[in-house]
Order: C-alpha cells, then sequence, then structure tokens
C-alpha cells in the first residue's frame, strides 16, 4: 500500500514537472503586437468565365463592377488583372494558392455566369481565403441579363460580409435632391440613384420646391417636405407605385421627418406659435403625439436603432446642441459639449455613434461622437459647407452634402469613411444635395 | 483469363475514381443550392402628382472663363550677375609637396610599407559574429513586431475594434517557418456577436502567413523564440 501510495506520488511529481515545464516552454516568449496599418485589403477579381457569345460583356462587367464596389469601400485593393499568373478555366477547382500569393492576394473571387435562357442568366461566385487555402464562401444567383448590375452589387455585399464580418452596403440606393440652375434661383428636385451614383432618375417631374427626404426602413417609400401648398408639408411617395399621399393636414409648419426603425411610425418637428416641438406620428393611425414641450427650438429627431431613444437638437441651453431622450419624451439629457453648434443628428444603424453637424469658427464639419456617453467626439470632414448626415445601411460610411463657396458655387454629395478616412465625392448627373440612404435591397 | 477483363475494369474504375478525389479536394459545393431570385425593384416612370407651377426654363451658367492677368516679369528685381565673395586663402599643392619631402629627410624608413606578423592570416578568417546575423541585434520580440507591422492590416472602423483581441500560439522551425499556428481564444471569438472579431482573426492569419518566414532571428537562440505567443490588439496610437 505505501509502495503503491509512493509510486502514485511520483508518478504525480513527474507529471506536474513536466506539465510545469510545458507550460512554462509555452510562456517563454509572449509578445503583444499592437501595431498594424490600415492599407485595403488587396483582392483578385478576374473577369467571371462566360460560356456564351451573349454574356461575356456581362461576365466582364459584373467583375469590374464588384472591383469598383470594394475598392470604393476604402477597405480594398483590386488588384491590376495584367498581374495575374493563373487563368483559371473553371470554378469548381481549387485556385493554385501559391500563383495568387505571389502578386500579394488575400481573397481571390472566382466566377461564371451561365445562359439557362434568352431571358435568364445564372451567375455563380466563390471567394477563396489565399493564405488560409480554402474556400470562404459561394453562392449562385439567378436573374435577368439587363439586371447584372444588382446581381454585381450582390457578390459586392457578400464578399464585403465574410471579410469584414459587417453586412455589404452595395446593393441600396440613395434618394437625394437634384439642383440645377443659378444659386439664386435654384430648382430643387427629388430624384433616386444605384448608391454608387449609376441609374439616376427623378422621382417628381413637379416644379415644387422638396427637400429632406428619407428612406423608409422596411419598404419602398420615401417621406419628404413639399412646399406644394404653400407651406412645408410631409407627404409619404411609394417608389415603386409613384403614389404619393399628404401626412396630416396640420395648419403649422413640419419640418424634418424621419422614419422609426420599424418604419410603423415618422417623428418630426412642427412650429407651432412660433415654436418647435417634436412630434411622432403613428402611419397606420395618423394620430400624432407631442414629445417635447420645452419652449427652446427642438428639431431633427432621430430614433436609436432600438427605436428605444430619440436624438435631436435644442437650443434650450443657449445654442444648438444635441440631446437624447427616451422614445415617450421623458428623461432628456444633453450629450454634447463642445464649443460651436451642434444640428442634424442622425444615429448610426450599428447604434454606437451618432452623427452631426458642427458648425464652429465659419467652418462646417461632419463628425461623430459616443451615442452612450457623448463623448470621443471625432470631426470626420470640414469645409465652407458640410452637412446632413445620412448613414449607409451597416453604419459604416456617412454620405453628406458640401457646398462650395461663392456666386457660382453648388453643392454635391460627398462619402467619408466613419473613420474619416476615404472621404470621394458621389457621381450625380448635375448638382445634388440632402442624400438619405435606402435599407439594402431585398 | 476469364476474370482478367473484370479485373481489368475494376482496377480502371478505382484509378478514375480516386484521380476525381484528388483533383475534386477542397472545392465544396456552392453554398446556396437553391437560386436566390433578385427581384426587380423599379421606380414609376408617372406619379399622381401635378406640378402646382409651372416648368420653370433653366439658364444656361456662362461658359467664358474671365481672363486672368499675368505679372510681367519687368516689376520683378532683377538678380546680380555675380555675388562678391570674400576672398579666402586656399589649399597649396606647393607648400604640401615640401612638408611631406621634408618629413622623408628627416625619417627615411617612415615610407617603407611593413607586414606586422600575423595580421595576414587573421585577415582571413571569417570574424564570426561581425555582420553575418549570427549575432543577436534586435529582440526576437521587436523583431517580430517590426515583421508584423506591414502585414496585419486593422480595420479602425470595425466596431470596437480596439477589442478585438487575437491570441496566437506559434510554432517556428529553425528556419523561422511556421510550424504549427494555433487562434488560442478561438472560442471567445466564435462565441460573440461581433463578427468583426471572426474577420480580424483570419486578418492575423493571413498576416502571419504572408510575413513568413521569420529568418531573421538568431538561430543561436533558437529555444527562446521556438514557441511563442502573439497578442495581437490594436493599441491607443490605432
Amino acid at each position: 500500500m505505501t509502495k503503491t501510495n509512493s509510486f502514485i506520488k511520483i508518478v504525480l511529481s513527474i507529471f506536474l514537472v513536466l506539465w510545469g515545464l510545458s507550460a512554462n516552454a509555452f510562456a517563454q516568449l509572449e509578445i503583444d503586437i499592437t501595431k498594424g496599418n490600415s492599407e485595403p485589403t488587396p483582392i483578385a477579381i478576374p473577369d467571371f468565365l462566360s460560356s456564351h457569345p451573349e454574356t461575356t460583356q456581362i461576365a466582364k462587367d459584373i467583375a469590374r463592377v464588384i472591383g469598383e464596389d470594394l475598392e470604393r469601400s476604402g477597405l480594398f485593393e483590386a488588384l491590376d488583372p495584367a498581374s495575374f499568373i493563373e487563368t483559371q478555366t473553371d470554378i469548381n477547382y481549387q485556385p493554385r494558392f501559391a500563383d495568387w500569393r505571389l502578386i500579394k492576394a488575400r481573397a481571390l473571387v472566382s466566377g461564371r455566369i451561365v445562359r439557362e435562357s434568352s431571358n435568364r442568366l445564372k451567375v455563380e461566385f466563390r471567394l477563396w481565403d489565399i493564405y488560409g487555402g480554402k474556400q470562404l464562401d459561394g453562392i449562385r444567383l439567378a436573374t435577368t441579363p439587363d439586371n447584372w448590375r444588382r446581381v454585381a452589387h450582390k457578390v459586392s455585399d457578400a464578399i464585403y460580409k465574410r471579410l469584414t464580418g459587417e453586412s455589404g452596403y452595395f446593393d441600396s440606393r440613395i434618394v437625394y435632391i437634384s439642383e440645377s440652375g443659378p444659386k439664386t434661383d435654384r430648382r430643387k428636385r427629388l430624384a433616386i440613384m444605384d448608391q454608387d451614383g449609376d441609374n439616376a432618375q427623378y422621382l417628381l417631374a413637379g416644379a415644387d420646391l422638396v427637400l429632406t427626404p428619407r428612406f423608409s426602413p422596411t419598404a419602398q417609400q420615401i417621406t419628404y417636405l413639399s412646399w406644394e401648398t404653400g407651406r412645408s408639408q410631409v407627404y409619404l411617395l411609394d417608389i415603386e407605385t409613384g403614389r404619393r399621399e399628404l401626412l396630416g393636414n396640420f395648419p403649422d409648419i413640419t419640418i424634418a421627418p424621419r422614419f422609426s426603425p420599424d418604419g410603423k411610425s415618422l417623428i418630426f418637428s412642427m412650429v407651432k406659435r412660433g415654436n418647435s416641438d417634436v412630434y411622432v406620428m403613428d402611419l397606420r393611425s395618423r394620430s400624432t403625439r407631442r414629445l417635447t414641450t420645452n419652449s427652446a427650438i427642438d428639431v431633427s429627431p432621430s430614433f436609436s436603432p432600438d427605436g428605444k431613444k430619440i436624438v435631436f437638437n435644442s437650443d434650450r441651453g443657449g445654442s444648438p446642441q444635441l440631446y437624447t431622450m427616451n422614445a415617450d419624451g421623458s428623461n432628456v439629457k444633453r450629450i454634447s459639449f463642445g464649443d460651436g453648434r451642434y444640428t442634424t443628428p442622425n444615429w448610426s444603424p450599428r447604434g454606437d455613434l451618432i452623427a452631426f453637424t458642427k458648425s464652429y469658427q465659419g467652418r462646417f464639419h461632419i463628425g461623430v461622437l459616443n451615442a452612450q456617453t457623448g463623448k470621443a467626439e471625432r470631426l470626420l470632414t470640414g469645409s465652407y459647407l458640410d452637412e446632413g448626415p445620412t448613414w449607409s445601411p451597416n453604419g459604416r460610411v456617412i454620405l453628406f452634402s458640401r457646398e462650395t463657396r461663392g456666386r457660382n458655387g453648388s453643392s454635391q454629395i460627398w462619402s467619408v469613411d466613419l473613420t474619416g478616412s476615404n472621404l470621394r465625392k458621389v457621381d450625380t448627373p448635375g448638382a445634388a444635395s440632402d442624400p438619405a440612404w435606402s435599407p439594402v435591397l431585398p | 483469363m476469364k476474370f482478367g477483363l473484370p479485373i481489368s475494369f475494376a482496377l480502371h474504375g478505382l484509378v478514375l475514381f480516386g484521380g476525381l478525389l484528388v483533383l475534386g479536394k477542397g472545392v465544396s459545393n456552392l453554398q446556396s443550392e437553391e437560386v436566390i431570385p433578385l427581384k426587380i425593384v423599379t421606380v414609376s416612370e408617372q406619379t399622381n402628382i401635378k406640378p402646382s407651377q409651372k416648368e420653370i426654363p433653366i439658364k444656361e451658367l456662362p461658359q467664358d472663363v474671365p481672363q486672368v492677368s499675368v505679372a510681367k516679369q519687368e516689376l520683378l528685381p532683377k538678380a546680380p550677375k555675380k555675388i562678391p565673395t570674400e576672398q579666402t586663402k586656399g589649399f597649396n599643392l606647393d607648400d604640401f609637396s615640401k612638408m611631406v619631402e621634408d618629413a622623408r629627410d628627416k625619417d627615411p624608413e617612415a615610407s617603407v610599407q611593413k607586414v606586422l606578423v600575423g595580421e595576414a592570416q587573421a585577415a582571413k578568417v571569417t570574424q564570426n559574429g561581425v555582420g553575418d546575423k549570427t549575432d543577436l541585434t534586435i529582440s526576437p520580440g521587436d523583431y517580430i513586431r517590426a515583421k508584423m507591422e506591414p502585414c496585419w492590416l486593422i480595420d479602425k472602423g470595425a466596431k470596437d475594434f480596439q477589442n478585438l483581441r487575437i491570441e496566437v500560439k506559434l510554432e517556428l522551425n529553425e528556419k523561422g517557418e511556421i510550424q504549427v499556428l494555433n487562434i488560442t481564444n478561438s472560442a471567445q471569438i466564435i462565441a460573440s456577436p461581433n463578427n468583426g472579431w471572426r474577420a480580424a482573426r483570419e486578418n492575423v492569419v493571413s498576416a502571419l502567413h504572408e510575413c513568413a518566414p521569420y529568418d531573421g532571428l538568431s538561430a543561436l537562440n533558437y529555444d527562446e523564440w521556438k514557441i511563442m505567443k502573439l497578442n495581437f490588439q490594436p493599441g491607443d496610437e490605432e
């Protein structure tokens, strides 16, 4: 018995010593790495394969649009096809990873188009992890040939989601105010385009002044302000049917309407007897409820993505600053405390940030701050006039209007990443302002 | 003989099957076997809205660009042709030659080349530890950090990106090639609702492969860096 105990003790001791040694060996060298870089991820997107002459051009165009989408995000760099070593002839075989590593590609998109009939295409793609040597994603889509751009955007969304972990936003649209004419006599029309600036169309044929269009998060509907009746009124427009309706024939001026996250109600400001307050309207019953009762100017309300909070701007503290309150109007709290004037707040779909316009010392900025604390304010842009931020559906990119100084100055739509990088102009047919991003299309 | 043909068929079939298995290795079926129909979202050409005002003709903006006057060159002051400088005493070769001659006269052996005993032999021997990577002049930690910086792509816009910590157990051979690469906090990453963490993990794996081999580490200290624990977490400066 004693011998057995001794034996167990010895074995246990040896085990503990070995375990300690191995743990010690593993803990020999521990290195904290905190510095990397923010360069875009190199990705190879060869032309999609096509077995039919009628789809050859579409196959090339799809690869081009995917590359443009991903590059525009600022997170990817589409590699020059001239550098490709391997030419794939079948997407159902593994690529030669070593060939793609040589040109420093981190990911490879290989795809093909199968023409099933004159009016039906099947688009397939595979996304490969070059260094991991494995397939990351593979999807098949079907559509009509004239809908190839949307297929390209869908593929871009899938790639973006797989490589960043966040939803894509490429298959979405932007509603905006198209502007024409001189600054003193400008004509403003409601228009819509794809997020990449393609396929721009007017939504209204009228010559009435329209402003602040906002997309429904759940339907192909837009709410906007129009001066058709001589004063500003809120309208709801179904962009598929073209039907439009006046939302509540209020005798007072209504401004800055915006949908709730569930699309069931509308929040806006109304000016009564010289005082503007925040109101919410149930879209089914059309009943309206007042949320703020302060004698100050309370405008530009925007819901948090969970619908529980509202951010708005108010001058109740002396100058326009940002405030949050519960969805029922209770618990009002000031969240911005910086110098300057804070306006047009817009809560990020991700919920973590609030974007705003700030004017300070003669310049206008688009900025973001922490939605919970109001701290960590970052100004992302600055110019003569930057205003009206709107978030991409994934809360990653901000669109805004930028107007240039002078009699011949005009307004354009610009985009910026929430980190303040990748500032770029969105191509529109003419001058444009007041953008609002749609949700990702179904 | 009568079994020869069936055996031949069976063997051929086996070879074909094996070939297909090898060729098809690593390629999985497309994730979505079902076709995803895309709904075409159209925009109506007409609305039920009638304009309350008449169309306003848009005046064309003037295309002429105003002339910009160019400053005349005569207005600029002319530069002097030659900038006067102070005359300084220069190097005189004759004086230098005279100094050398004087030195030779004083010590005739000064100009004779002498070979020091042992130095010529020593020059042929490779000097270990000087300039041939055998002497460690940088710590493994600093080397790995410097090596990783260009390869590790950080997505600063990812939600909560500064808390997306990736812990790696990295085992290298003596040439600095990767033998084992394990993400030791994978369970935590998979359980997290933040998909950006999974993307960050793949970024780190790609970076480690792209930067390999880690051949700037001293082979003399192989035991020190054979197995490393690397903690990737963007710092405040990121």
